[in-house]
């Protein structure tokens, strides 16, 4: 064995794998990224609902999780496994890309494991690996049509022909409108209109805009999503707009934080602010702009979107080395994405301001909130493992008490709404049976001796909102 | 004789009896074991000696049963083998160390209660005690074989910590932290107060209720706490037991009182020093001592105490008696309680358990505290059947930690005099115990008449395959204690 | 470890030689059927993914890592119940197939180690989770983790410990081998806390213990007679070397009235805590002493005086550390406060903090608190504000922070005996390490004496001390990696720490695990005689998670050749005096054992 003298390599946060060889070792396999935060840790009474990992939750056994494929990569950059080996992909593309487990081990720990989950995607789309299938079609889609439902690009601005929607020709404000808002829920866009309109913003839209690029993102098509990122900022710094407004939780993370991180420049280099239709409405309602008058009297509970919440904090280019000889220092200082800024008061004032609204929270929310299951490309290419994911979400806000669940990402409000018509057809026992199966010995939990749901509708907060103002 | 002058080789001839009158005392004593004369008495005044009687005995298949107290009350030293021989520890009686620091002391397997009170109580200790124990028992071996402490906070860890052993295949050994090979040596911190030694096995589990079928403790390391210098005592008389059982818990689970335990009218009068009170003292009565310690605010600490009896439980058990005196008890008797509790009963006086009737046999197991009434209806149901008068039965339950559960000693008096009383007895605990072990009462000390119920039932037959693997590596030789157990 | 580029052909080249064996093992098809009829297809696994995510997991496992001898398992197995488990153990031992059960795998003797045909037993799926408030006790299965568990202990007024180990570890495991928490200062010790037992023996029976052996309440931990549970673990666990317990019912204990209003969970990762709602209820006490003599008699009259609820003294870079935690770049921001520390900071600096509950009321709290202010006083202590929050042992305990530092740690001794004891001994450590081991081989403690506490309300007390070192120096596969280092490490874990603790008679919970048995063994009455006595008995094909409880002998053979120093420094075990030799009882041995 040698006595090295060899200098320290200078990397930087990126999508090349072997930038974290030193995380897939340090990973002690201590199970937060599959809990979550201890201190927010729920009771074996409720234990279906204590997890942060969707994926470990539908797998069980650890290689669907973080410390399962910590082990992968480091087998993977140290020759123990092939990368052609079936399941390598399987279980790296089964990955939702939420964030829970980044956030839950960076408490305690300095480690990267949603870049090195994106890493890991790329580092097989590279070698003609990935994605998945149903992927590939999504990215055809997307690269004919520009967006994510292969609909005719003319369609896209259907939704502002509505009878009083005015969308100015050129302001300082543009409502970057999401594929699910253009082309699926063209309330969500009318209702975005209608605030900014009632608030007397004027705002402009981009006739040329296409998809965000999310599921490129997602499905490790790294030089396809960053064509896309490029393109998309130069129209909006040509269009010199101070402000972009996304009703999609997936859209506004792209934009915020995929974009300058594919590009290679700080989210405040943008040159513009990117902010969620969600805050937004909250600073308006605040400054007296809209005022939520009808009552909405029900017992509420806010899904926290991955995008929206613990994966939205500003992006900062990081380049440097880790000391070998001071304690692996990171020099420079690196300036780590906990979710600790992420965005999750201002959809809860949105809902605290509305008449009539008593919010109750999940088991998981806030920094700690589980995934909708939509995420990651995963409903794409393992429907199987997004409906059980989203079914236990339901279920979870089924269980606190709320007869409404409300979001902010158009993607949770599809699963979700199909996930409540599934549940209310006697998909709550299936799902209540395979949670069973999976942990096993002579107890149930408590919440799994609830057969009868009492959830009745799931909400976007955009469109609820301007139902009431 | 053969044995005898291999005996007197090993421990001197000073040390061996084989008197027919001695033998005798020793073939029998207070419990309704069938006696048996062992062939010779053994009074082993160091731990070597007993190491060589043991290496003898292996040589020459010799059983030996050891016995540590004056007293006996189940049986547990009467051989069950012919040409037994009986290694009396009595005489190993040094306290070796008084540890004040770390509240522990050191004392040899001959230490009685009586011993050991007078010399802590001079230095302001207490040992944890059971209920008026006989003074002349020894306190190592009450402590392995489960007598209950009445101070029932304690929910901590065990009330012996290291001990020095003899093995049945005779290798000397010591369990816990003091077995570091410097023990007591200058340099050496180590002062044995951790049960288990290093390593991955707990030999102190092996040795307890193990009635010496495993291994001779020659010396043990106990804990002791600081006698109380403030103290207030409570009765909760009532009609029935099941009146007692919710306030108890509540208690319990507040941390309240250092000695608590429920009495039948019989038995409270035994304590008192007097059965002609039984027909005068409520059916039932709780009692709860409350103390005050002397490191710290020690009236203050009683206070608060006394503040939550009588508010916090009073309120949430409003029909519950709460009284600070006994009717028709003279005062002094109440006055003394929390200093008697501390000791063993008094040497001059007649044993409490066999004041009544001369003679006592005791039924003894453990129960979670709330199923406690159903089984003094079953134990009164069976003594009735046998035309055993429930009023002559005392009953003594003793909650656990806090609560957790409970040992009901079921005392049956009887006159050792009258065979016709004795036969009733006898039967009536035989059939006590096959109905309260039906029922679901758990038996951890096994004595005489329970040995065969327990090692009998069909979910304990695995336990007692590997146990016996134990004993192999232990006692392959079956030395020791043979036929006690299930070995 | 390295954080540095390797080539696959660097890597596979440094690791054939670290290894000395193939990496993968598969598992002959007859007997990969058996396992599937038992548990079902769907519960059994020999995908090369799935076992690569078993390997080395948890505490220690750089050194077996690191050193090339961490293998995947051949295949993974996880079983719903105890029939299943009892059926496969049945199989293994039938087909000599050696098996490592794991719950939360958070310990390295929790994967297969030295050999790649074991088969790995994970419990997670063996879920269950019954309390019993009034008469305080919890019946579990082995994939209850800790923090699940206090919470559910909170919502019925009651409370049970969280381990040094952590939240995540698995109750059962954990309860197995070590058990430890400042809260033992009331709670007694986990061996104690051990009820209802119901274990596979390494030969494949189900056997149970405690009240379960003669009914289905397992209320009391006694059994008929002598208790055999002895033999699942002693001062320190089997580590899943004697058998598999898939069920246990253990002691919790009554705590505050209305405990989940009273401890509130809040806060934004990663500055989160339980907000102690009434501070007549709950509060921590922090105090500090203006000399260490003067910390410890405070320790000792505090628990005289038997009060508090945890009196426990860390070791200063773990206040260091929680204070860094706001920084967002928490690591460097540690290092920018612990770099400016001197030794005589670090001698003159001596808080202990105190836990204070209202068990029975806000008088007692009163009382408690009275006390406490009496005897700190007494002692020169000063009371120092404290938050009104709880961010370790109630709830949380962040074990895997203990990585944040250098990425490498180790607790090298613990123990469990008199304070005098605990404070002997760490001093010692303390010392010797920052005289002798400091940079580059461990971080600079500056001669901090380790985490004491008070146990059994003083009857006897704690210690642990943690060593932290820079994986970049001791992985063979960094560029970085420096054998002396390596060795020097050795030399402080087999030779340093069994010396102090044979010279201060400290037995170390660590023994069986990181350290061999046999290197403390001959010290203290030769125990390690005994554990091989036990272990040939009850697991005679050694088929029981292999090689936990270690052998040295076996890991001197085990470890690789290069690692010429370290196989050196096993051996010199073995020179260590036998007590049973010195007695005559030794010759009877043979007697004894004839007679079998």
């Amino acid at each position: 064995m040698q006595n090295g003298k060899a200098k320290p390599v200078t990397f930087s946060l990126d999508f090349d794998l072997r930038n974290y060889l030193w995380d897939s070792k340090v990973c002690l396999a201590c199970a937060m990224c599959k809990y979550g935060d201890w201190i927010y840790a729920v009771s074996p009474e409720v234990y279906d609902f204590g997890w942060i990992c969707p994926e470990w939750e539908w797998g069980v056994i650890d290689h669907y999780g973080t410390s399962g494929r910590a082990r992968l990569v480091n087998a993977l950059l140290c020759g123990d496994i092939e990368p052609e080996y079936p399941t390598v992909k399987e279980v790296a593309f089964r990955c939702h890309l939420c964030g829970g487990c980044d956030m839950a081990d960076k408490r305690n720990l300095e480690l990267e494991p949603l870049m090195m989950h994106e890493a890991l995607k790329v580092y097989l789309v590279d070698r003609g690996i990935g994605p998945m299938p149903e992927h590939r079609t999504i990215a055809m889609r997307i690269e004919r049509k520009g967006n994510y439902f292969g609909k005719n690009p003319k369609e896209r601005m259907a939704w502002s022909k509505e009878a009083g929607i005015k969308v100015a020709e050129k302001a300082d404000v543009l409502y970057f409108v999401g594929c699910y808002a253009s082309c699926k829920y063209s309330e969500i866009a009318q209702a975005v209109a209608k605030i900014l309109n009632k608030a007397r913003v004027p705002f402009m839209v981009m006739e040329e805009q296409g998809c965000c690029g999310y599921m490129l993102f997602v499905s490790g098509l790294l030089k396809e999503a960053t064509e896309t990122a490029k393109r998309t900022v130069k129209q909006i710094r040509d269009k010199e707009i101070k402000t972009v407004l996304c009703d999609c939780a997936d859209c506004y993370r792209m934009l915020k934080v995929e974009y300058p991180k594919m590009i290679g420049i700080a989210t405040k280099d943008l040159g513009f602010e990117v902010l969620h239709i969600a805050q937004y409405a909250a600073n308006l309602i605040k400054d007296g702009g809209i005022k939520p008058v009808k009552k909405f009297e029900n017992k509420v509970t806010f899904h926290d979107p991955c995008g929206l919440g613990r994966l939205s904090e500003p992006w900062t280019p990081w380049e440097g080395i880790r000391d070998p000889d001071d304690w692996g220092k990171l020099k420079p200082p690196r300036n780590f994405r906990r979710g600790t800024n992420g965005c999750y008061e201002p959809p809860r004032d949105v809902l605290r301001s509305i008449p009539g609204v008593e919010l109750v929270e999940m088991f998981r929310h806030h920094h700690n909130a589980f995934c909708s299951g939509s995420c990651g490309g995963v409903r794409e290419a393992f429907p199987e493992q997004q409906r059980f994911v989203t079914d236990v979400r339901m279920r979870e806000a089924d269980y606190v008490g709320a007869n409404v669940l409300v979001t902010a990402n158009p993607r949770s409000y599809e699963v979700f709404a199909e996930s409540l018509a599934r549940l209310q057809n006697g998909g709550m026992l299936r799902n209540i049976e395979e949670i069973d199966k999976r942990f096993s010995g002579n107890y149930t939990f408590k919440s799994l001796k609830k057969k009868k749901l009492s959830l009745e509708s799931v909400h976007d907060l955009t469109v609820l909102l301007a139902s009431v103002i | 004789m053969a044995i005898k002058d291999e005996l007197v080789k090993i421990v001197g001839s000073e040390c061996i009896s084989d008197d027919p009158g001695i033998l005798e005392s020793y073939s029998k004593d207070y419990s309704l074991t069938s006696p048996k004369k062992p062939v010779a008495i053994v009074k082993v005044k160091n731990p070597d000696d007993a190491l060589r009687l043991v290496l003898s005995a292996n040589e020459n298949g010799i059983p030996i049963y050891p016995s540590s107290s004056k007293v006996h009350f189940y049986g547990g030293t009467i051989p069950r083998r012919d040409g037994a021989i009986i290694m009396d520890l009595s005489e190993m009686n040094k306290i070796v160390e008084i540890d004040e620091r770390n509240r522990w002391v050191h004392i040899e397997p001959g230490v009685t209660w009586e011993q050991i009170q007078s010399v802590l109580e001079k230095k302001g200790f207490r040992s944890v005690i059971p209920l008026l124990p006989h003074a002349e028992r020894s306190v190592l071996m009450d402590l392995l074989e489960r007598e209950q402490p009445t101070a029932c906070k304690f929910e901590y860890s065990e009330m012996v910590a290291s001990m020095w052993v003899i093995w049945g295949l005779g290798e000397k050994f010591v369990t816990g932290s003091a077995a570091v090979n410097t023990f007591r040596q200058i340099g050496c911190y180590a002062d044995g107060v951790n049960v288990q030694g290093p390593g991955t096995l707990d030999f102190w589990r092996f040795l307890q209720g193990a009635q010496g079928t495993l291994g001779i403790v020659t010396k043990g390391i106990c804990k002791i706490e600081y006698l109380p210098v403030a103290t207030k005592t409570f009765f909760f008389p009532a009609d029935k037991v099941e009146e007692l059982i919710n306030p108890f818990y509540t208690i319990g689970h507040r941390y309240v009182g250092y000695e608590r335990f429920i009495l039948n009218n019989v038995t409270a009068a035994g304590i008192l020093g007097d059965y002609n009170l039984k027909n005068s003292l409520p059916d039932w009565m709780g009692i709860i001592i409350l103390a005050g310690l002397p490191v710290g605010r020690p009236q203050e600490m009683v206070d608060y105490q006394v503040d939550y009896i009588q508010n916090g439980l009073k309120k949430r058990f409003p029909t519950l008696n709460i009284a600070e005196k006994i009717d028709k008890v003279h005062v002094s008797n109440e006055e003394r309680l929390a200093k008697m509790l501390t000791k063993p009963w008094p040497r001059e006086k007649v044993y409490w358990k066999h004041a009544y009737k001369g003679n006592c046999h005791e039924l003894i197991f453990m129960s979670p505290l709330k199923r406690a009434p159903e089984f003094v209806n079953l134990i009164y149901e069976c003594a009735k059947s046998y035309g055993y008068s429930t009023g002559d039965v005392g009953i003594y339950i003793q909650p656990i930690e806090d609560m957790r559960a409970c040992q009901i000693d079921f005392i049956f008096h009887y006159n050792p005099n009258n065979p016709n009383e004795v036969e009733v007895v006898r039967k009536v605990h035989q059939e006590a115990t096959l109905r309260a072990v039906n029922y679901g009462a758990y038996f951890n000390r096994i004595y005489d008449g329970v040995a065969e119920v327990v090692f009998s039932l069909p979910r304990v037959q695995g336990y007692v395959n590997y146990i016996r693997r134990v004993k192999r590596l232990l006692d392959p030789n079956e030395i020791l204690s043979p036929g006690k157990l299930c070995f | 470890m390295t954080s540095h580029y390797i080539s696959v052909e660097e890597a596979q080249e440094k690791g054939k030689l670290l290894r000395g064996k193939e990496y993968w093992w598969e598992i002959p098809d007859e007997v990969y059927k058996k396992i599937e009829k038992v548990v079902g297809s769907q519960w059994v696994t020999r995908d090369k993914v799935a076992r690569l995510a078993y390997i080395c997991r948890g505490y220690n496992r750089e050194f077996i890592w690191f050193a090339g001898q961490a293998f995947p398992p051949c295949c993974v197995v996880l079983p719903a119940t105890a029939e299943e488990i009892a059926e496969l153990v049945k199989i293994f031992n039938q087909h000599h197939l050696p098996y490592c059960p794991a719950s939360s795998g958070w310990i390295v003797s929790a994967t297969p180690r030295f050999r790649a045909d074991v088969v790995l037993i994970d419990l997670q799926r063996m879920w269950e989770w019954k309390i019993d408030a009034e008469e305080m006790r919890l019946t579990l299965g082995p994939g209850v983790r800790y923090g699940h568990n206090a919470q559910g202990c909170f919502e019925y007024d009651c409370w049970f410990m969280n381990p040094g180990g952590g939240s995540a570890a698995c109750v059962i495991p954990n309860h197995l081998n070590w058990g430890l928490s400042p809260l033992n200062y009331r709670m007694g010790n986990a061996e104690r806390r051990i009820m209802g037992v119901e274990w596979i023996s390494p030969e494949g029976d189900i056997v149970y213990m405690g009240s379960w052996s003669q009914e289905e309440d397992g209320f009391w931990g006694d059994s008929p007679g002598p208790n055999l549970s002895g033999i699942l673990r002693g001062h320190v666990g089997q580590h899943g070397s004697m058998g598999i317990v898939t069920r246990m019912s253990v002691k919790i204990f009554s705590f505050l009235e209305d405990t989940p209003e009273v401890l509130v969970p809040e806060g934004i990762s990663p500055r989160t805590h339980l907000a102690f709602k009434d501070l007549d209820k709950v509060r921590w006490v922090n105090v500090q002493f203006p000399s260490r003599e003067a910390m410890q008699d405070c320790i000792y009259k505090l628990s005289h005086a038997q009060i508090g609820a945890a009196i426990t003294k860390v070791p200063v870079f773990w206040r260091v550390l929680a204070a860094s935690r706001d920084g967002v770049d928490y690591k460097n921001t540690f290092w920018e406060h612990w770099d400016k520390v001197t030794k005589e900071e670090i001698d003159n600096f001596h808080i202990l903090r105190i836990l204070i509950c209202a068990f029975t009321s806000k008088e007692q709290l009163e009382y408690e608190v009275h006390v406490l202010e009496d005897i700190t006083k007494e002692f020169g202590g000063k009371i120092r504000r404290t938050k009104p929050s709880d961010e370790s042992w109630l709830k949380n305990a962040d074990a895997n922070g203990m990585w944040m530092m250098t990425s490498g740690y180790v607790s090298c001794d613990g123990a469990q005996e008199s304070l005098r004891c605990a404070f002997a001994t760490g001093e010692r450590l303390g010392n010797l390490l920052f005289e002798k081991y400091g940079p580059p081989v461990f971080m600079n403690e500056y001669g901090d004496p380790g985490w004491w506490q008070s146990n059994d309300f003083g009857h006897s007390g704690y210690l642990e001390f943690l060593v932290y070192m820079n994986p970049d120096h001791y992985d063979p596969l960094s560029p970085f990696y420096k054998e002396e280092v390596w060795a020097k490490m050795l030399k402080w874990y087999l030779e340093e720490v069994p010396d102090i603790d044979a010279e201060t008679g400290c037995t170390n919970f660590f023994c069986a695990d990181s350290i061999a048995m046999l290197y403390q063994g001959p010290h203290f009455s030769d125990y390690q005689v005994w554990i091989d006595r036990f272990k040939e008995e009850f697991d005679p094909r050694i088929l029981c998670n292999p090689p936990s409880p270690y052998d040295t002998e076996q890991l001197a053979e085990l470890f690789p050749s290069w690692l010429k120093k370290s196989r050196a420094l096993m051996r010199r075990a073995k020179r260590g005096k036998s007590t049973i030799l010195g007695t005559p009882g030794h010759q009877a041995t043979g007697i004894g054992m004839k007679g079998k």
